[in-house]
């Protein structure tokens, strides 16, 4: 194998996923243009992109308790929570006690999404 | 919309909806990085928690010298091996969450994605990264090296390896 090829093979990957920078593509074409058998490397380099960009795309993401643990450790102790409706649907509201004040929040949940409806923020010296 | 190094920047400023936005941005992104590495529901759902407190708390000293992509699954890889290191010393106590559907159930349906999965399982961690990092995230081979304190070659000898590896599982 040529020293160009095994440079080449070395950049395969990135050709495949799009992140090589335009300088350095044009090398790899230039080099695909002339070697077949580095055409037919780069032909794996597709397939093993696409079958790894296909598995993990298929891990879901976080359960929604793991943003309701990062709110209440960021915005404070969580005082009350009241929810509503399915895990299909439903709509929430919540009260948090921190070091910026005492946020009241309400939230929509639709199929898996949440997004938030209202917030009212209240220092904690206007509360006592 | 407010774009990545925007939103940061908003959240150092205590913008909570900035926060959010970034979490729903990106949540899932780090999810899935934490559970390729450590193949474990529970601890990738950990390292997501901690990323974005570490997020929170860290936002006010970001300054955008990278992208926040590079940022954030830097903070998400340093969440990860803390945790294994409290595993290790067996200072983290074990928790019994509420079940979660289990992601390598969904691999059980396809059988190309179960064989690559395994076929991830029996590469390093260290080896591991590199692949979702290029394949999945899209990185240049430079913003890994930097991101992971690694020499290019090594990012790039590490990558053709796992390439080949890989490869053989789809033949």
């Amino acid at each position: 194998m040529r020293q160009d090829c095994t440079e080449t093979r070395e950049l395969l990957t990135w050709y495949a996923s799009g992140g090589l920078a335009p300088s350095e593509q044009g090398t790899v074409l230039a080099h695909l243009g002339a070697c077949e058998a580095c055409r037919l490397e780069l032909a794996e380099a597709l397939r093993v992109a696409r079958a790894v960009r296909s598995t993990v795309r298929q891990i879901p993401g976080p359960p929604r308790r793991a943003l309701a643990h990062v709110l209440a450790n960021t915005e404070g102790v969580p005082i009350a929570e009241i929810e509503m409706g399915s895990s299909l649907a439903g709509v929430s509201l919540g009260m948090s006690a921190g070091e910026r004040g005492l946020p009241i929040r309400g939230r929509l949940r639709l199929l898996g999404r949440e997004v938030e409806i209202f917030r009212v923020s209240r220092s904690l010296s206007a509360a006592v | 919309m407010v774009d990545d190094q925007g939103a940061v920047a908003d959240v150092g400023r205590g913008d909570r909806r900035a926060f959010e936005s970034l979490y729903h941005r990106y949540a899932d992104r780090v999810y899935r990085f934490a559970f390729t590495l450590l193949r474990n529901r529970h601890l990738a759902e950990e390292v997501v928690q901690e990323t974005f407190i570490a997020v929170w708390k860290g936002a006010k000293g970001f300054e955008g010298r990278s992208q926040v992509s590079s940022w954030l699954f830097g903070i998400a890889r340093n969440q990860a091996h803390a945790l294994l290191r409290r595993e290790a010393r067996g200072e983290r106590a074990r928790e019994l969450p509420a079940p979660l559907p289990d992601p390598e159930e969904a691999f059980a349906r396809d059988q190309l994605a179960s064989r690559v999965w395994e076929a991830l399982g029996r590469l390093s961690e260290a080896h591991r990264e590199v692949v979702f990092l290029a394949y999945y995230e899209g990185m240049s081979y430079q913003d890994i090296a930097q991101m992971l304190s690694l020499p290019e070659g090594t990012v790039k000898s590490r990558m053709h390896h796992a390439r080949r590896a890989l490869a053989e599982v789809l033949t």
